[in-house]
């Protein structure tokens, strides 16, 4: 398979999540677009692993963040959770708190 | 030259244990006896037997031996060493006999006299503390310890006239004996300055020592000694020399009754008559004396002129007011001050034997006399009732008491006869041996000199009189209290006193009777007067006074005679005119009892003893007063108006800071904030508040930089 | 124990912590907890002065004299070409301050007692208490400006709120005021320890700082004047003992002792010695410095006056003698007679002023007003008795006047009022509590038998044989004996005797006469100053020889 395929494919799920966040009203929709970025990251990540055979440091590398991913989803839904219970509400436009 | 520590090294002697017991057992006394209550009195009287024998087999033990000194190191300052000594020759044996003895006879005698007192514990026990004090002062050899013990006594003289404090004029009369001896004590503190200053020790025997190498220089005093082998050269103005010993005179100004400061004795008369008899007129007042005695050697000629001086003024003045007296023991008080003018006198002219012998002859009478006008006072005290109320010291209630009480009128005659100076009694070999010496210090001196000498024998005259008047107002005549309340029956009822009283009063007019020194009447060949020399001046030559010893016999002799004469002669001169005057029913007599207070000029300045006490309590306490007032409102007003001035124009100062503060740098500070506040209005528009919003617009700029960064 | 002071300055703030630390459901605690705290450092107290030798001899400057020392470098910094910065924990006792530690924690432990029945507030009132007590013991001891001032300082605090808070009706100003007074002398006491700290260096450190050896400091000295050390290697000191030695002092700096600098005409050293002066004499207090007083003691609960007669007056004569007649002997020399007489005139000024007071404290006040004027006449002296006298009369002024203040505690206790007034006749309704007042009386006016005696016949002779001061000025104050006896003795006659009278009858039930605890406060002071007055040996054994130096230390300034 062609390197650019998989470089591609990164950019594309990058542009489809980068969408989802910055139109979608939901907070949860927000956060699962914040996780298509990040896996296109990972497919960047493991892509240019193949030029390092032998450490495959890219793999290793994606491994951690999909790790630390769950994480971060998990305190993220739960601060969902939280606004939601706070605002009775998950619409991003509504909470506009910071609003000068 | 002569080493300072050679001479306070610290001696011993068994004596000490002897001398220490003198001291404490009238001080156990004044410990003990509170405890002991109802048998208080027999107690401290027990302990004050012990003590008079004690001082009495002492006397006979230590009489012909040399002196004794025992010292010992108190504490140190710096180099300097402060030390305590006691010394015992004659003259404070035979002190210690007379003090021991008369505070026994003054127990036993108030046994009956406080018998009905409620706090007759706490009397017998200030009784302790103040034989305690004066017998410190006769046993210490050392100025500050003379001086500590000086004040012991004032304060045990303050305690006792203040003995029945709830009436208003005894506690009154205790301060103004406080103070007025205070303020002779200032004088003594003066004194001890300038002995300290110039020869580095309190000890009489090291100031007696160091003050005979002291020299005049140029004006200057000059002591040389040294310290523990540091040579030291003290030098101070000559007057300091006088000024030495009329500062230590003050001192007995105060505690022995002399002008100016004698006005506390007449007022101390508020104490129970007993207390009178020993403090106020045998023993305490003394004190003055006997010092005058102890510092004798080292008083210089300026200094004891000015003795003289006032030793005489004293005697004159309170012998006037003694002439005109309402109250028994004012009489007797006045005449206390009289005679210890007399003997202050004595000292200043240089007769030293002669002030002593009076001082002892007198101690006896005085006492005397005091202890039977006690009987008198408590005998007529007992006819006190509810509805007859009387002042029982007030010769106008008494009057022919010789019917009632005869044991007490004769013991009463005895010691007023010896006080009026008659032949056969010890007055007059005392106060005969002033006179001459009188006589002669004048002839020494010359020109205004014989105006002691006047004022001395007109003194003479004086005393004879108000003695007869006195004994004439309260033993002759009719009693006249029955008349006076108009009850006949009071007459009856007053009592010769008890035995307990009447037999310290008939020792005491024994002892005033002159075989007692002597079967002479020449002072000279008493045995006191042999016993008892009159020690040289020991001050720098240019300084010192003539000395009397140094008068060749054969004057003295010449003018024996004359002196003899004329002061029997005006003694009996004073007699005759007070029989006169005060015979039962002779027309003064008869106005006596109406007077409210004596009439005319005269009569008046000898009432209020020369108005000196109403100047002082018009003048000087009132201008005290005042100067206090006037310092406390300075202080109030002044001072702290000032701090409290500042303090206020540190409020407005403060109030003006607070203006600038909030118009000029917090305008600045308003200004800064205003302006960062106007460019936030401005920014703050682009803050949406909606988070995708930021995320795409960091995303734009992201992308920009990347674009900018590539190409 | 070899840090023995260091127990003793800091066991009443230990005891302050377990006071603040205990819940408030054991409050009845607290009193004890203070009176234990002190009670144990007053045996450490006693138990340092029995261990001072008063037969070490060493000049004043040097620290030869000193015993039961403690010194550690506290902290420092190099400040680059202008030298080093160096604060020690240097705290020591000698002759000068031996009997005043003695005092301090006998007046802090009957302080305690008398602060039995503070019934507001008891946590902050104990805690502040002691923590009062530690400062005052630190002050003390401490040999460090730095450090002395520190402690200094902090006395003020605790003091302030004392006042403030437990005082009577006119609490605040009374507060204010003593805050504020005593402020404007800590202020002239900071300039003039700047001031000397920019002038003295430490020897000692100095060579070690230059490379030489700890013991060649005579050689070092010699070397900084002349110049051959830089001022970079030169580190700069609080120590006070350096500060009494003019070898110590900085070539060309402020205060040299042959400096020729000048304030306002006049050499800089005698205005560092006058601002030091009016310090510590608003502290003491001299005339005109005083009007804080009355105010502060009439205010302050009866405890708080005990403390502030008994032993705060005293940091400010003792203040005196360890830093502006020390360090500047010369200037105390040409101000003596100036001294001598603002002491003579506060003996009468403040005798008068009692003799015109209505209200029993104040009339106490003032009293110590004329008393504190012997301690400034004693020092002026500059002799051995004079000085003797002044350390003397400082410390059994703080005994009688702790006593004095009791007293009038008893029957404010009783019926809340002061003015004398308003009594008669005590005598017979309390006969032991007159017992006491006479006795406490008698010996605040200088009865022989009593400490108050020693102290001023000491002060005395000192001045009038003195050749700093004229011979009229101890003569002139005699005449405080004659007063400070009327005032006294007409108080005894006006509350005490004649018949029995007070102005309201509602007190008749309330005047009983002394209880045990009342008991336990007296005695105590009863016997000491009996103890002192009869064998003052006791005191002045330990202090001699430090007095002695001291002495000669002055006298070297004498032309």
């Amino acid at each position: 398979m062609p390197f650019d395929y998989l470089l591609i494919l990164g950019a594309f799920l990058f542009c489809v999540g980068l969408f989802v966040v910055v139109t979608r009203k939901n907070a949860i929709l927000v956060l699962i677009g914040i996780e298509l970025m990040l896996n296109a990251a990972n497919i960047n990540l493991i892509a240019f692993s193949s030029f390092d055979p032998n450490a495959l440091q890219g793999q290793i590398f994606s491994l951690f963040i999909i790790t630390v991913a769950a994480a971060e989803a998990a305190v993220g839904l739960s601060i969902v959770v939280k606004v939601y219970k706070h605002f009775q509400t998950a619409d991003l436009d509504k909470i506009n708190e910071l609003k000068g | 030259m002569i080493d300072l520590q050679d001479i306070i090294l610290p001696k011993s002697d068994p004596i000490i244990y002897w001398i220490i017991a003198l001291l404490a057992i009238p001080f156990f006394s004044f410990l003990s006896t509170q405890k002991f209550r109802s048998k208080a009195p027999h107690w401290s009287t027990f302990l004050l037997g012990l003590n008079t024998l004690i001082a009495i087999y002492l006397t006979t033990r230590y009489w012909n031996s040399d002196f004794i000194t025992v010292r010992g190191h108190w504490f140190k300052l710096g180099e300097t060493q402060i030390t305590y000594s006691f010394l015992v020759d004659r003259l404070t044996l035979i002190m210690s006999v007379i003090v021991n003895f008369i505070s026994l006879l003054v127990h036993l005698f108030s046994q009956e006299y406080m018998r009905k007192d409620k706090a007759k514990p706490r009397y017998f026990a200030f009784l302790g503390l103040f034989t305690f004090s004066m017998m410190g002062i006769v046993l210490f050899n050392d100025l500050l310890f003379i001086f500590i013990f000086w004040e012991l006594v004032g304060l045990s003289s303050y305690l006792l006239i203040g003995f029945w404090f709830e009436k208003k004029s005894a506690s009154l009369a205790a301060n103004k004996a406080f103070i007025m001896n205070r303020l002779g004590d200032l004088g003594f503190i003066t004194g001890l300055m300038i002995l300290y200053t110039q020869f580095h020790s309190f000890d009489l025997e090291a100031i007696k020592s160091l003050m005979i190498y002291s020299e005049i220089e140029g004006g200057n005093w000059v002591a040389q000694f040294t310290n523990n082998g540091h040579e030291i050269i003290n030098t101070l103005d000559g007057r300091w020399l006088s000024a030495a010993g009329i500062a230590l005179f003050c001192g007995a100004v105060g505690k022995s009754a002399q002008f100016p400061l004698q006005v506390w004795l007449p007022d101390a008369m508020e104490g129970p008559t007993p207390v009178s008899a020993l403090i106020h007129a045998a023993t305490m007042v003394a004190a003055g004396v006997y010092m005058l005695a102890r510092i004798f050697v080292i008083l210089d000629a300026q200094a004891l002129e000015v003795v003289a001086i006032v030793g005489a003024i004293t005697a004159f003045m309170a012998a006037i007011a003694a002439l005109s007296q309402f109250d028994i023991k004012k009489v007797l008080a006045y005449s206390t001050i009289s005679q210890l003018g007399y003997m202050v006198m004595a000292m200043g002219i240089g007769a030293y034997t002669s002030g002593l012998f009076h001082l002892v002859t007198h101690a006896f009478f005085k006492a005397g006399l005091f202890l039977s006008a006690g009987i008198i006072i408590h005998q007529l005290h007992k006819l006190e009732s509810k509805e007859v109320m009387f002042n029982a010291q007030d010769m106008r209630v008494m009057g022919g008491l010789r019917k009632h009480m005869p044991k007490t009128f004769f013991c009463f005659l005895m010691c007023a006869l010896a006080l009026a100076g008659l032949p056969g009694f010890s007055g007059f070999l005392s106060k005969d041996a002033i006179l001459l010496d009188l006589a002669v210090w004048a002839d020494i001196k010359g020109g205004g000199f014989y105006i002691p000498e006047v004022l001395a024998f007109a003194t003479v005259l004086f005393t004879g009189f108000y003695t007869i008047r006195m004994i004439l107002l309260v033993f002759f005549g009719n009693f006249r209290l029955p008349i006076i309340m108009q009850k006949n029956e009071l007459s009856g009822r007053l009592k010769e006193g008890n035995w307990i009283m009447l037999v310290p009063v008939a020792i005491l007019a024994l002892l005033s009777l002159s075989p007692v020194f002597g079967f002479t009447l020449n002072a000279e060949h008493t045995w006191f007067v042999e016993a008892m020399p009159t020690p040289i001046y020991l001050v720098p030559i240019s300084y010192a006074a003539k000395s009397l010893v140094d008068v060749t016999p054969e004057t003295f002799e010449a003018l024996h005679g004359l002196v003899n004469a004329v002061s029997i002669g005006l003694a009996i001169v004073g007699i005759v005119i007070a029989y006169l005057a005060y015979k039962p029913n002779a027309k003064l007599e008869q106005e006596f009892v109406e007077r409210r207070e004596p009439r005319g000029f005269f009569g008046q300045v000898s009432f209020y003893h020369w108005y000196q006490d109403a100047f002082y309590r018009k003048a000087i306490l009132k201008f005290v007063m005042l100067k206090a007032q006037a310092l406390s409102w300075f202080d109030k007003k002044v001072i702290d108006g000032i701090i409290d001035g500042l303090a206020k124009f540190n409020v407005v100062f403060a109030h003006l800071i607070k203006w600038f503060d909030r118009y000029f740098v917090d305008g600045l500070v308003h200004l800064t904030v205003f302006t960062s506040g106007r460019i936030g209005q401005l920014t703050r528009s682009i803050q949406s508040g909606n988070v995708q919003a930021y995320i795409l617009a960091s995303f734009v700029f992201l992308i920009l930089l990347m674009l900018y960064l590539v190409f | 124990m070899v840090h023995l002071l260091s127990y003793i300055v800091f066991i009443p703030l230990v005891a302050a912590l377990l006071v603040l630390l205990t819940p408030k459901v054991y409050q009845n605690l607290y009193r004890v907890l203070t009176v234990l705290g002190l009670g144990l450092t007053l045996v450490l107290i006693i138990f340092a002065v029995s261990k001072f030798d008063g037969s070490v001899q060493g000049a004043i400057n040097s620290e030869a004299n000193l015993q039961l020392v403690e010194k550690t470098e506290w902290f420092s910094m190099s400040l680059g070409s202008l030298g080093k910065f160096s604060v020690d924990y240097f705290v020591g006792t000698d002759g000068l301050n031996v009997g005043m530690l003695l005092l301090a924690g006998i007046v802090l432990l009957i302080g305690a007692i008398a602060s039995w029945n503070i019934k507001e507030k008891q946590k902050a009132y104990f805690g502040l208490y002691l923590l009062l007590s530690s400062s005052i013991l630190g002050c003390f001891v401490a040999l460090d400006f730095f450090l002395f001032y520190l402690f200094f300082e902090f006395m003020l605090l605790p003091m302030y709120f004392l006042i403030g808070i437990w005082g009577g009706p006119r609490k605040e100003y009374a507060a204010i005021k003593f805050f504020l007074y005593t402020l404007v002398g800590s202020i002239l006491i900071l300039i003039v320890m700047i001031g000397l700290y920019n002038s003295v260096y430490d020897p000692v450190k100095t060579a070690l700082e230059a490379g030489y050896e700890a013991s060649q400091v005579e050689q070092v000295q010699q070397l900084v004047q002349d110049g051959t050390i830089k001022s970079g290697q030169i580190v700069k000191s609080f120590n006070m003992i350096h500060m009494a030695d003019a070898d110590n002092y900085i070539p060309g700096s402020f205060l040299e002792k042959s400096g020729l600098a000048k304030i306002f005409g006049q050499p800089a050293r005698w205005i560092a010695f006058l601002a030091l002066l009016i310090g510590f004499a608003i502290k003491l207090p001299a005339v005109p410095f005083h009007t804080w007083l009355p105010d502060a003691h009439v205010e302050a609960p009866t405890p708080i006056s005990v403390v502030l007669a008994g032993i705060l007056l005293k940091v400010g004569g003792y203040g005196l003698i360890r830093t502006a007649f020390v360090m500047f002997p010369d200037s105390a020399y040409h101000y003596s007679w100036l001294i001598g007489f603002f002491g003579m005139f506060a003996i009468i000024y403040g005798a008068l002023n009692a003799l015109a007071q209505k209200d029993l404290k104040k009339l106490i006040a003032y009293s110590s007003v004329s008393h504190m004027g012997f301690v400034l006449m004693g020092l002026a002296a500059m002799t051995v008795e004079g000085i003797s006298g002044a350390i003397y009369q400082m410390y059994s002024h703080g005994l009688i006047s702790a006593m004095l203040f009791l007293i009038a505690g008893v029957i404010y206790d009783r019926t809340h009022d002061r003015m004398i007034e308003n009594y008669g006749g005590l005598a017979s309704q309390m006969p032991k509590y007159t017992v006491f007042v006479a006795i406490a009386f008698f010996a605040s006016l200088g009865l022989p038998g009593f400490s108050g005696f020693i102290a001023e016949l000491m002060v005395f002779i000192g001045s009038f044989k003195s050749s700093a001061i004229p011979a009229w000025m101890p003569v002139v104050a005699t005449t405080g004996l004659v007063l400070g006896a009327g005032y006294y003795l007409w108080t005894l006659q006006r509350m005490f005797f004649g018949k029995f009278w007070v102005k309201d009858k509602n007190w008749v039930n309330s005047l009983t006469d002394l209880n045990s605890r009342e008991y336990l406060m007296l005695v105590p002071l009863v016997i000491l100053i009996l103890v002192f007055g009869i064998y003052p040996s006791l005191l002045l054994d330990l202090i001699n020889n430090s007095v002695e130096s001291f002495a000669d230390h002055l006298f070297q300034f004498r032309k």
